[in-house]
């Protein structure tokens, strides 16, 4: 087929500032996190005080070491904080892919020209799989850089594995944002749908830690298989790695085999 | 069999999808090297058509084949340029990234041609599309219809916000792609759109083909009007009880008399020359007369 990926190539330098923007965003955001932890570190009240909170909320907060460069980081960057922020990008890259070309009434001159729908499709997931692939890398490099100044000293393979384990977690929302939306054609739907399982299961996963009935659960849920403390502690943990990404891979899938059959919207 | 090969023929498709209607049963052929025109009110089919054409939304049943070659198949849109009714371009793209982006899946297009077609359109590609007036954003669409030489064109509603300037430059535009061999598909709720450009109008209602006519054929059957004034009133009187017509239309001043008529005109003015006529006007038929007929369903008749 003629073309190749010149959609991606095009996508890329219509994009290309906006991935600018989110990249000193994201690198701003880290480097706040990282200038306070010298205020905190080696404080003993915040462990004493989170040792005190109720059994069930801990969980939902991080490790219980607070105060170890490693514990400050999962908690305050990686549980929660950084992934969010990324997601919102990729399930905005995500959601326009197809379904906002669609809705912007741009998707049908896209196809007009010898291109397959499926090749349009794949070559849309690299550019979004692109962008949060860059903001992750992106997001390692304060941390690195000033590890010095504040004692974030953090082996770097315990950075490389969270970054790791949080890029195929963010790849899968991301994919599932995009599948849900060209499935159907509306950013809106992919939007809700994906945010509304990363918020309610980051619930489950809290909770099912001290609920008992919840507990099951957790297998299902995306945040279990991310599981940021563990992957700065234990290193690459490839088994959560693997159903991630064969997550996004299904998700993907059933996306494209949907896309591919439906019919677009004028 | 025809001779030559249809640019492109649709045999019995039948879109049918949600609540909006598709189309029904049609069969056309384009052929190569004329322009058929797509005529029909909005909500007709005729994008719907351009669309299932286009493999944007799939045939119910029926196909259309491109050059021989299924609809389904990406390869067939090699041979397709279209022009969208509604164009839409990302605002911050200027000109010629548009051209790109939109051009990237056939490999972009000839520079020198770009440069060409913008020069003849008068259009400044360095500008962002989203600056451009509604006539100027056509103008991209027009190149990125013109500048591949494709052998089949779709152009839905093309000169919607065009002066008349660019009107004519659009036509000779469509008169090089006939002679150059292209099939070009026109389509356009509005007749004098396709006039002087198209050979043979398709016309679309409910999504159904219910006439397929050379233009020719069609000014025919537009009804013409004629205005006789009469000496006096009784000539007019019995020049209008002899008379056979469509319609016998008496003025108040008493010696005016119109009258609408199809085909020749003979038997009227033969009627007419047993009285005193004073004065004698006629007016050409107007094809969209024939169409409003098509709409509503009376031309059949």
């Amino acid at each position: 087929m003629t073309g190749g990926w010149a959609f991606f190539a095009s996508d890329l330098r219509l994009r290309m500032r906006s991935l600018l923007w989110w990249s000193l965003g994201i690198v701003a955001l880290v480097v706040l996190v990282d200038a306070f932890y010298p205020s905190i570190a080696g404080d003993p009240a915040l462990d004493q005080m989170m040792s005190e909170l109720p059994e069930a909320l801990r969980p939902l907060i991080g490790p219980d070491d607070l105060t170890s460069p490693v514990g400050y980081l999962a908690s305050q960057l990686y549980l929660f904080f950084l992934p969010t922020v990324i997601l919102v990008f990729g399930i905005g890259r995500g959601t326009s892919a197809i379904a906002g070309e669609e809705e912007d009434h741009t998707l049908d001159l896209l196809l007009s020209g010898p291109v397959s729908r499926t090749s349009l499709y794949l070559q849309k997931v690299l550019g979004v799989v692109f962008g949060i692939a860059v903001l992750s890398i992106v997001s390692l490099v304060p941390t690195l850089v000033l590890a010095e100044p504040t004692g974030l000293d953090v082996p770097i393979d315990a950075l490389v594995s969270v970054t790791v384990q949080m890029f195929a977690f963010l790849l899968f929302f991301s994919m599932l944002a995009m599948s849900v939306s060209a499935s159907v054609g509306r950013k809106g739907l992919g939007i809700a749908v994906s945010a509304g399982i990363a918020f309610g299961t980051f619930l489950i996963d809290g909770l099912g830690q001290s609920i008992e009935w919840l507990e099951p659960l957790r297998e299902l849920t995306p945040w279990r298989w991310y599981d940021a403390t563990a992957a700065m502690k234990e290193g690459f943990l490839p088994g959560s790695l693997a159903v991630l990404v064969a997550a996004s891979v299904i998700v993907t899938a059933v996306g494209l085999i949907v896309f591919r059959r439906r019919n677009l919207r004028a | 069999m025809s001779m030559v090969e249809a640019a492109m023929r649709v045999d019995d498709l039948t879109v049918t999808y949600g609540k909006a209607r598709g189309i029904e049963g049609i069969n056309l052929e384009v052929p190569a090297g004329e322009v058929t025109g797509l005529l029909g009110p909005n909500g007709a089919g005729k994008t719907t058509l351009l669309r299932a054409a286009l493999d944007l939304v799939h045939p119910t049943s029926g196909s259309v084949r491109i050059w021989g070659v299924e609809s389904t198949d990406p390869r067939a849109r090699e041979q397709i340029s279209y022009l969208p009714g509604d164009l839409l371009l990302p605002g911050r793209l200027t000109g010629w990234s548009a051209l790109r982006r939109y051009s990237a899946a056939r490999g972009g297009l000839n520079h020198e041609r770009v440069v060409e077609l913008a020069q003849r359109l008068d259009l400044d590609l360095s500008r962002p599309v989203g600056q451009l007036s509604k006539g100027n954003r056509q103008k991209v669409g027009l190149i990125l219809a013109f500048a591949p030489q494709s052998t089949l064109l779709f152009l839905d509603e093309p000169t919607s916000g065009l002066d008349p300037l660019l009107q004519r430059e659009f036509a000779a535009l469509v008169r090089e792609s006939i002679t150059s061999g292209a099939g070009v598909l026109l389509s356009s709720h509005v007749l004098s759109e396709l006039e002087g450009l198209a050979d043979r109008v398709a016309v679309l209602r409910d999504g159904a083909l219910v006439a397929l006519e050379s233009i020719t054929d069609l000014r025919a059957r537009a009804a013409s009007m004629i205005c006789l004034r009469f000496a006096s009133d009784e000539q007019a009187r019995g020049f209008i009880s002899s008379v056979i017509a469509e319609s016998v239309d008496q003025q108040d001043d008493g010696v005016t008399v119109n009258v609408t008529f199809t085909g020749d005109v003979d038997s009227i003015i033969k009627t007419a020359a047993r009285f005193h006529v004073t004065s004698l006007e006629s007016t050409a038929g107007e094809l969209d007369d024939v169409f409003l007929g098509f709409y509503t369903g009376q031309a059949d008749s």
